[in-house]
């Protein structure tokens, strides 16, 4: 249960944010990888937490949920994998470990109060 | 009046500071020749066992140490010592993950220029370093 820790860094950087750009924040837009190690249930609870008695408290936290692409050396392109468990090429089969997307934990946009 | 909802853009990584970190812990590990290994299971699926085999048939061999995090005992530690590599536990209380900071002033006074093979499990890991293979290492993991 590190979505905890996460949950409040997550609001740290926001408040920052909304210190710099002197705005009020209603809803937070976050890029969560499938390999990110975050559960999203446990980050939308651990978020309504963290949020409790500060600026965001509120707010919503919309998650977008990346998959997980590789470069596969033998097709040449990149491609999803048969599953987090199989970690080969969805097309060909070749096994690979060359992630190029799926790792995200990214604070995406900030959905500003009218 | 316009009610669509106004989006600001930021791009900003949660998890910036630990990936700074693990990503110099990767560079000094590859600028060593360090092979890196990060052991993540079930509690009680074997990673001790495997480790403490591993440890022990790789010792005589190559210049190997591991280190071992675990929420309250230093049991794993005690288990590994066994093998007669150098093993360092990393007590984590109510943390059930390893982040790089925490590995990193783990390795503290550990020369890794003079490791062959390490290793780490979150419950371990195992360092191992041969000439010609490059260092992996994993930035956060996560024990569940």
């Amino acid at each position: 249960m590190h979505e905890l820790s996460i949950a409040m860094s997550i609001v740290d950087l926001v408040e920052e944010e909304m210190a710099v750009r002197g705005v009020e924040v209603e809803a937070v837009h976050l890029k969560v990888g499938l390999l990110s190690g975050v559960v999203k249930d446990a980050l939308l609870t651990s978020y309504e937490m963290a949020c409790m008695q500060t600026p965001l408290e509120g707010s919503r936290l919309v998650i977008e949920e990346v998959p997980i692409l590789v470069d596969c050396p033998n097709c040449k392109v990149r491609r999803p994998v048969l599953s987090v468990q199989w970690f080969r090429c969805s097309e060909c089969g070749t096994p690979t470990a060359e992630v190029v997307e799926g790792k995200e934990l990214i604070v995406t946009a900030l959905e500003l109060r009218q | 009046m316009n009610t669509e909802p106004r989006l600001v853009e930021v791009r900003k990584n949660v998890l910036k500071q630990n990936d700074i970190i693990a990503r110099a812990l990767r560079d000094q590990f590859r600028d060593a020749g360090v092979f890196v290994a990060s052991l993540v299971s079930s509690p009680g699926s074997g990673k001790t066992a495997l480790l403490e085999r591993t440890l022990t048939l790789l010792r005589p061999h190559y210049r190997v140490a591991a280190l071992v995090g675990d929420l309250a005992t230093e049991n794993d530690a005690a288990r590994l010592s066994r093998s007669l590599a150098p093993v360092k536990q990393i007590t984590t209380g109510t943390l059930c993950h390893l982040e790089a900071a925490i590995v990193q002033s783990a390795l503290g006074e550990w020369d890794v220029n003079h490791l062959t093979s390490f290793s780490w499990k979150t419950s371990e890991i195992l360092f191992a370093r041969r000439h010609t293979t490059s260092a992996r290492i994993s930035g956060l993991c996560s024990c569940r």
